[in-house]
C-alpha cells in the first residue's frame, strides 16, 4: 500500500510552458531540472537545496540528461545540436557543438548503456554512433507526417533493448510503436517493427498514457476510467482496470511509483480541483489519494527516490511516499467498487480445481466448504489412532493452519510415544545422548527417529501464542513442559536452525515459561530450577553474543574507513617512562 | 641521559574534606580542620607550607577554629572550648560551655574575648586575656541553635545567625538590640554565615543561596542578591571592606564590590562583580588574605586564587610529608597513610637479548579536552623542559604489595621511616613508637616486632647509612638508639635541644652520609631555627646554629659537606658545615624562572649522574645545574625553551607528586596521586543544570 507524506515545493517554475522536464542525476537523491529554455538546475531532494546549475544562451529543447556511461550531462540545443558537459563546467556556450542535419526530439538515458538520441522522424541512434555520423545520418521518415511522438521510452526485455513510442495523429487516434534496437548503433531493427493501434469503441478516448520501463508495459487510460495494459514483449493487451477517485474527462498524467503502483494526477471527480491517486496494479485497487488545489493539463509527473515530482502551475512540487508490500486487508476494503456493466474477465489460464492434491478422506469435508482448521481437527484423531508416525507427519504436511488444541495434543502424544519418563533431564549427558539419537541410525534407536522428526515438525509449525496458552496450561503436564523446554534449549544450542525456525523456538520458550509460570514459582523441584537455570544461561549467552556483535560493528566500521582508532589515554597505575630529569 | 622513571600510582590515601579555617592576620598563619578532626597549620606568607599537623582522634570533631594571638582555640560538637598546645600537639585547656554542641566561634579584634554559639541558643562569652580562658558572660537564651557569630570591629556588637533569624547583641549588656526575621514566604531559612561591616551593615548568606545586606540598627533589608543556586556557607570580607566573596554548596565563588556613586552613605551599593569556578565540591570556608582568596571545602584542597591577575593554585589533600621512604637496594617503597603503612616492591622493565631496554612503540598522546563550564585550571607553571614524546618501557613485573601495617589502636601516624637496608620499619603515633622487622623467606613475607626501649614516641626519625643507629626526636630531646633487629633498639644517648631550638616542634631532621669523623645532623623547627649537630663516638653534640632567615625552611639536605636549605620564600642557601660559611645559591646570578615558583620545595637531592640539585614540590620536579652559566635573564613570557641546556633548568610537571626517590644513576621512582583519584574518593556534588542536561559529576 502506498502512503503519502506532506507536500512541499522543490523549486518555483519560471514559465510553465517552457518547462522541459526532470531527469535523474548521477546520485539518486539528486535531480536535474530543465527549468526553461535557458536554465538547468540541480536539486537535492532531501533538503530541496539547489546544488548546481547552468544557463545557456542557446535554447534548450529537450530535458538535459545525465549519461552514466560518459559521466557527463547532455543537452539538446536548438533542436539540432548536442552538447555534453561535466559537473564542474560552468559555461555551456563555450562547449563543443555537435550539429545534426535532422531535428532531435529528445534524449533518453539508459541504465547500462549510452544515452539514446530520438529524432523527430522516429529514428533513433546511440549517442556516440549518432554523433559520429551526424552529418550523414539521414533516415527515412518512420512516422507519418500527420503523426507526432508524444511519449518515448526505452526498455530492455530479455537483454534486448526496445524503443517504444506513443504516437498520436491529428484525429486524436493513438498508436503504439515498438521496435527492438541494435546494440552499439542503437538504431531500429526495422524488420521487427511493430505497430499497434490503440482502439476501443467510438465513445471513449485516451486521456493518459505511460510507457513503463520497469514493468515493460504501456498503460493507456481511457475516458471511462478504464485502463488498458499493453505488454511490450507479448505484444498483447492484458487486463483492464478501472481507476477510482479521478475524473477521466480531461488529461491525466501517469507515472510509475514502483512495486506495482501507478500514480495518477488529474482533475478530481467533482472537477473542482486536482487529485493524486496511487493505484496498485497487482491488486487492482486504488491505494491512496491526495487532494490538490490546482489541476494542470499536461502536467509532467515523475517519481524519483521515493518522491513524486509534479509540475504544478507555478512550481515543481514534491510529495514523498512510502510503499508497503504488506497487504493489509483493511486497506483493501471498500476500495473495490463493483462494476456492473461490461466487466472484462481476465484470462488467468488456470482451472477451477484446487491446486493441491487431496486425499480421499478430505474430499468430503472439502466439499462442505470447511476451513483448513476444522478439517484438520476432524481428521487428526483418526490419524493419531493409527499410531503411524509417517502417516501423521504426512497429514500434518498437508495443512498450514493447524488448531492450537491439536498441536498441544500432538505434542503430548509424541512426547508420550518417545517414552521420555525414564530420561533424567537434569543429567546433561544422558539428555544430550537421548536428543542426539535422532541422528543415530543404529538398530536400537531406529524407532525413535520418526518421532523426533514429528516433534521437530510440530515445533516448526506456526501458531498463535494467545490461543496456545490456555491449551498448554490445561493440556500439558509440567514434566512434558520441562522436557519440551530442555529439548528446545538443546535445539537452540546444539543444532543449526535457520532463522525463522529459531525465532519460533524463542516464541516457544517464552510461551512455555508463561504457561507454567505459577508451577515454576510454587514447586521447589531441582528439576525445575535446573531447566530454568539452563534456559537463563542460554539467554544470557545469546545477549552477550549480541552485545559483542554490536560492539564489534563500530570497530569494524572504523577499520574499514581507516579512521584512526583513538587510543584511550592509558592511565595505568604503574608505568616506567623515559624522562629527562 | 634519560632517566627511567617508575610512575607509581597505587598510593591513594583518602582525601579528608576541610570543615573550617581560621586565619591569623598578624603572622599570616592559617589553621584548618579536616573532617577527621585533624588540625593543620599552614604558613601562607610565602609559598603555602604545612607547619604543623595535629592528628585527629576517633569520634572527635572540630566545628570552628579561632586564633587569639598565637593561641589556637577550637570548638566541637561535645560542647567544649579547647585550647591547643601547639608545641606538644595536644589539648592545653578544656572549658565546658553552656548549651551543648558548639557550632561557631569568633574572637574579637582586640584578642580579648571569644564568643561561642551553641545548639541550645546560648552565646557564651569567654575572656581570653592573660593566656587563660575565663568565663565572662552568657547572653540571653534564644530559640534554636546559633550557627554563626561575628564581632564587629569594636568588639561591642556581636551578630549571630540561626534558623530564620539574625540577632544583633550588645556584648556589654548581653541583650539583643535587634532581631531580624529573614523568613521568606513561610519557608525556613537557615542563616549559615554572617559578617558585619564597619558601617553597621550585616551581610548574611542563607540556605536559599541568597546574600542579603541588613541595617543592624533598624533591622531593615538594604539589598539582596540571589546568585548562588544553593546554600551560601561562607561570606568573606576583604580588609578594606570594598569587596566580599561568598560561596557554599553551589561552589561558584561570587565576588561583590562596593560602588560609591555619590559619596554620601546613601549612595553606597554592593554590586556583583566576578564569578570564579574553581571548586567542584561544596565550599565550606573563605578567607581573604591580602590579594589572595583562600577557599576550602569538601574536596579537601587548599585553594588560593586571586583576581586580578586571575590565578588559581591548588594544594591537594595529602598526608603530611615525608609520606614515602625508599630502599634502593631492595627497591621497596614504604607508603604512609593516615593510620596504616604499606610496603611495596617496585616492578621492573624488560630488556631485550642484547641487554637494551625495550621501549613501547606506541606514543601516547595526551588529549586535552576543555569542557564548557569546566573548572578553571591551575595557573600553569612555566614548562621548561625539552619535551620529547613520552616513551614508556615495557613493564615485565607489576609492583607487589608486600605488607600492610595497621597502627596500634588505629591512631594516626605522626612519622614513619624505613631503614636504608630496607629491613626495618619504624613509625610513631602521638603515644607509641613501633619498630618492625620485615623478613623475607623464599617469597613469604613476615613481620616481626622489634622492641624499642627508652623512648615513648617521636616526631622525627632518621637512620644512619648502615642502619645500625637511629636518631629520633621527641619533646625537644634527641635520642640516639642502637638498632639490632634481634635484640631490639635501645637508647644509648640522649640530649636536650631546648637551648638551641626554643622547644618548638621540629620541621625537618636530616642526616648526612658517613664522614670519617662521623655523621652530621641538621634540625629545624617551626620557628625557622636550624641547628647542626655532630654524631661521633655514639655521642650527639651540638655544633652551632645556622643564622636565622625571616621564614621557615621548606626543605633541607646535607649534600657533599654542604647543608642546602630552601626556604618557603624560594631562597636557596648553601652552608659549608666545616668552614661554617654560608652563601645564597647560586652565588652568581639567579636560577631562571625560580622566582615564578609558587609551591614550596619539599625535597632536595643531588642528581646522581650530574652536578645538579633536584628540587621537588607537589606539582613538579626541578633540576638545576650547578655549573651552568646562570647569567641568562629569565624570559618573562611562558615560552617553552628549546635550548634549556643553556639555562641549566629542567622542569618536569607531575600532578600530584607524593614522593620522589632516586633508585640508581638513571632510575628514579615518582609516587603520584592523580587528581582523578582524589575526586573519585570524594562524595558526589550538587547537580547542576548545564545546557538542559542535568549532570551529576
Amino acid at each position: 500500500m502506498a502512503k503519502f507524506q506532506s507536500y512541499y515545493i522543490l523549486c518555483p517554475l519560471i514559465d510553465q510552458n517552457s518547462f522541459l522536464g526532470v531527469t535523474e542525476d548521477k546520485e539518486s537523491e539528486n535531480v536535474v531540472v530543465t527549468l526553461s529554455r535557458n536554465v538547468v538546475n540541480k536539486y537535492r531532494l532531501s533538503d530541496q537545496k539547489q546544488i548546481g546549475g547552468w544557463t545557456s544562451k542557446d535554447h534548450i529543447t529537450a530535458p538535459v540528461i545525465y549519461d552514466k556511461e560518459q559521466e557527463s550531462y547532455i543537452g539538446v540545443f536548438n533542436k539540432n545540436t548536442i552538447k555534453s558537459w561535466k559537473n564542474d563546467d560552468d559555461n555551456l556556450d563555450k562547449l563543443k557543438k555537435y550539429k545534426f542535419s535532422i531535428n532531435i526530439l529528445k534524449l533518453v538515458a539508459r541504465t547500462n548503456d549510452t544515452a539514446l538520441i530520438i529524432f523527430e522522424n522516429g529514428n533513433c541512434a546511440s549517442l556516440p554512433y549518432g554523433v559520429d555520423n551526424r552529418k550523414t545520418y539521414e533516415n527515412k521518415l518512420l512516422i507519418k507526417e500527420s503523426e507526432t511522438i508524444i511519449d518515448v521510452a526505452c526498455c530492455s526485455i530479455d537483454k534486448k533493448e526496445y524503443v517504444c513510442y506513443v504516437l498520436k495523429n491529428k484525429k486524436d487516434a493513438y498508436e503504439i510503436l515498438t521496435c527492438p534496437i541494435r546494440e552499439e548503433l542503437g538504431d531500429l531493427e526495422k524488420a521487427k517493427l511493430n505497430r499497434i493501434k490503440v482502439t476501443r469503441s467510438e465513445d471513449v478516448y485516451v486521456v493518459g498514457h505511460l510507457i513503463c520501463t520497469h514493468s515493460k508495459n504501456i498503460y493507456i487510460l481511457w475516458s471511462d476510467s478504464k485502463m488498458g495494459i499493453y505488454d511490450i514483449k507479448e505484444k498483447s493487451w492484458k487486463v483492464t482496470f478501472s481507476i477510482p477517485w479521478i475524473s477521466t474527462v480531461s488529461e491525466v498524467s501517469v507515472a510509475w511509483m514502483g512495486d506495482n503502483n501507478l500514480i495518477f494526477f488529474g482533475s478530481n471527480t467533482e472537477q473542482d480541483g486536482a487529485i493524486l491517486v496511487a493505484y496498485n496494479v497487482a491488486l487492482g485497487v486504488g491505494s491512496c489519494k491526495y487532494p490538490m488545489k490546482m489541476y494542470t493539463q499536461h502536467a509532467k509527473l515523475y517519481c524519483f527516490n521515493s518522491r513524486i515530482l509534479l509540475q504544478a502551475s507555478n512550481h515543481i512540487g514534491m510529495l514523498p511516499y512510502i510503499l508497503e508490500t504488506d497487504r493489509n486487508l483493511s486497506s483493501l476494503l471498500g476500495s473495490h467498487d463493483a462494476q456492473e456493466n461490461q466487466t472484462v474477465i481476465a484470462d488467468w489460464g488456470t482451472s477451477d480445481q484446487p491446486l493441491f492434491r487431496i486425499s480421499n478422506e478430505m474430499q468430503e469435508l472439502l466439499l462442505k466448504g470447511l476451513s483448513e482448521r476444522s478439517i484438520f481437527a476432524q481428521i487428526i484423531p483418526s490419524v493419531v489412532k493409527t499410531n503411524d508416525f509417517n502417516h501423521i507427519l504426512k497429514a500434518l504436511l498437508e495443512f498450514q493452519d493447524i488448531p492450537e488444541s491439536n498441536l498441544v495434543m500432538l505434542l503430548n502424544y509424541t512426547i508420550k510415544e518417545m517414552n521420555v519418563d525414564h530420561i533424567d533431564i537434569t543429567n546433561e549427558d544422558e539428555f544430550l545422548n537421548f536428543c542426539s539419537s535422532q541422528l543415530d541410525y543404529s538398530e536400537d534407536k531406529y524407532e525413535l527417529i520418526p518421532k523426533f522428526v514429528l516433534l521437530n515438525h510440530l515445533l516448526r509449525t506456526s501458531f498463535s501464542d494467545a490461543l496456545m496458552l490456555p491449551h498448554l496450561q490445561n493440556g500439558m503436564s509440567l514434566d512434558n513442559g520441562l522436557f519440551l523446554l530442555s529439548y528446545i534449549a538443546y535445539l537452540i544450542t546444539e543444532t543449526d536452525l535457520y532463522i525463522a525456525h529459531e525465532s519460533i523456538m524463542y516464541d516457544w520458550c517464552t510461551l512455555l515459561l508463561d504457561a507454567f509460570y505459577q508451577q515454576y514459582l510454587m514447586i521447589k523441584d531441582e528439576k525445575v530450577s535446573y531447566v530454568l537455570e539452563k534456559v537463563r544461561k542460554i539467554v544470557v549467552g545469546l545477549i552477550d553474543n549480541l552485545n559483542n556483535v554490536s560492539s564489534v560493528m563500530p570497530e569494524l566500521d572504523k577499520i574499514i574507513n581507516k579512521s584512526q582508532v583513538p587510543e584511550e589515554k592509558v592511565l595505568s597505575t604503574y608505568t616506567i617512562e623515559l624522562l629527562n630529569i | 641521559m634519560e632517566t627511567k622513571v617508575h610512575r607509581f600510582r597505587y598510593y591513594n590515601p583518602k582525601p579528608e574534606s576541610i570543615v573550617c579555617v581560621s586565619y591569623n592576620k598578624t603572622n599570616k598563619v592559617l589553621a584548618l580542620a579536616r573532617k577527621n578532626a585533624s588540625i593543620e597549620i599552614w604558613d601562607i606568607k610565602h609559598a603555602p607550607f604545612l607547619l604543623q599537623f595535629i592528628p585527629g582522634a576517633e569520634n572527635a570533631s572540630v566545628e570552628a577554629l579561632g586564633w587569639v594571638n598565637e593561641r589556637l582555640l577550637s570548638t566541637d560538637l561535645g560542647g567544649a572550648l579547647l585550647e591547643w598546645d601547639l608545641d606538644k600537639r595536644h589539648i592545653k585547656k578544656t572549658v565546658m560551655l553552656t548549651g551543648y554542641a558548639a557550632w561557631c566561634l569568633d574572637v574579637n579584634d582586640n584578642n580579648t574575648a571569644v564568643a561561642v554559639g551553641t545548639e541550645q541558643g546560648y552565646v557564651n562569652i569567654y575572656s581570653v586575656e592573660n593566656d587563660d580562658i575565663v568565663y565572662q558572660k552568657l547572653f540571653d537564651k534564644q530559640e534554636g541553635r546559633i550557627l554563626c557569630c561575628k564581632f564587629d570591629k569594636t568588639g561591642n556588637v556581636l551578630v549571630t545567625g540561626s534558623i530564620d533569624t539574625i540577632r544583633v547583641w550588645n556584648v556589654n549588656s548581653g541583650h539583643a538590640t535587634c532581631r531580624i526575621s529573614c523568613k521568606r514566604r513561610g519557608k525556613e531559612v537557615i542563616v549559615w554565615s554572617v559578617a558585619i561591616l564597619s558601617d553597621n551593615v550585616i551581610v548574611a548568606g542563607d540556605s536559599h543561596g541568597r546574600l542579603s545586606f541588613w541595617d543592624s540598627v533598624m533591622g531593615d533589608q538594604v539589598e539582596s542578591f540571589a546568585t548562588q543556586k544553593a546554600d551560601i556557607l561562607s561570606v568573606a570580607i576583604s580588609d578594606d571592606e570594598k569587596s566580599l566573596y561568598c560561596s557554599g554548596i553551589d561552589p561558584i565563588i561570587t565576588m561583590y564590590v562596593k560602588v560609591d556613586n555619590t559619596g554620601d552613605q546613601s549612595g553606597i551599593q554592593w554590586v556583583k562583580n566576578i564569578q570564579r569556578n574553581i571548586h567542584e565540591h561544596d565550599v565550606r570556608a573563605l578567607v581573604v588574605s591580602g590579594e589572595r582568596l583562600i577557599s576550602v571545602g569538601a574536596d579537601g584542597y587548599l585553594t588560593l586564587s586571586s583576581y586580578p591577575p586571575k590565578k588559581v593554585m591548588r594544594i591537594p589533600p595529602m598526608i603530611p610529608s615525608p609520606r614515602t621512604s625508599f630502599c634502593a637496594m631492595k627497591k621497596s617503597l614504604l607508603l604512609r597513610y593516615s593510620n596504616h603503612l604499606e610496603v611495596w616492591q617496585l616492578g621492573s622493565y624488560a630488556r631485550d637479548t642484547s641487554g637494551k631496554i625495550v621501549v613501547n612503540s606506541d606514543i601516547k598522546q595526551e588529549i586535552l579536552t576543555k569542557k564548557s563550564g569546566a573548572l578553571e585550571n591551575d595557573t600553569t607553571l612555566i614548562h621548561v623542559n625539552n619535551h620529547e614524546k613520552e616513551r614508556s618501557l615495557k613493564v615485565t613485573e607489576e609492583p607487589i604489595k608486600l605488607v600492610s601495617i595497621q597502627t596500634k589502636s588505629k591512631k594516626e601516624i605522626i612519622c614513619s621511616e624505613m631503614a636504608p637496608n630496607g629491613d626495618l620499619i619504624v613509625y610513631s603515633t602521638d603515644s607509641d613508637i613501633r619498630m618492625l622487622k620485615l623478613d623475607e623467606d623464599q617469597g613469604n613475607i613476615s613481620l616481626r616486632k622489634v622492641i624499642v626501649s627508652g623512648v615513648k614516641a617521636c616526631d622525627g626519625i632518621v637512620f644512619t647509612e648502615d642502619s645500625s643507629k637511629m636518631i629520633v626526636h621527641h619533646n625537644s630531646e634527641l635520642f640516639l638508639l642502637q638498632v639490632d633487629p634481634d635484640a631490639g633498639a635501645s637508647v644509648i644517648h640522649s640530649v636536650s635541644t631546648v637551648k638551641h631550638l626554643k622547644g618548638r616542634p621540629i620541621l625537618h631532621l636530616v642526616i648526612s652520609q658517613k664522614y670519617p669523623q662521623g655523621y652530621i645532623l641538621a634540625i629545624s623547627n617551626v620557628k625557622g631555627d636550624i641547628s647542626v649537630w655532630g654524631l661521633k663516638n655514639k655521642k650527639l653534640c651540638h655544633m652551632y646554629n645556622v643564622p636565622k632567615h625571616t621564614c621557615v625552611p621548606s626543605s633541607m639536605a646535607i649534600i657533599d659537606g654542604l647543608l642546602v636549605i630552601v626556604y618557603v620564600d624560594q631562597k636557596v642557601i648553601e652552608y659549608d658545615i666545616l668552614k661554617e660559611a654560608m652563601w645564597s645559591w647560586p652565588q652568581h646570578g639567579s636560577i631562571p624562572f625560580w622566582t615564578s615558583r609558587n609551591m614550596a620545595a619539599k625535597t632536595i637531592s643531588k642528581h646522581p649522574a650530574r652536578n645538579a640539585y633536584v628540587f621537588t614540590d607537589e606539582v613538579s620536579i626541578w633540576t638545576v645545574e650547578k655549573t651552568a652559566s646562570q647569567s641568562v635573564e629569565p624570559n618573562k613570557k611562558k615560552v617553552p625553551m628549546k635550548n634549556n641546556e643553556r639555562l641549566g633548568v629542567n622542569v618536569t610537571p607531575v600532578k600530584y607528586l607524593a614522593g620522589f626517590h632516586w633508585i640508581a644513576e638513571d632510575e628514579a621512582v615518582i609516587v603520584e596521586v592523580l587528581p582523578e583519584n582524589i575526586i573519585m574518593q570524594l562524595p558526589p556534588v550538587m547537580v547542576k543544570q548545564r545546557h538542559n542536561i542535568s549532570t551529576k559529576i
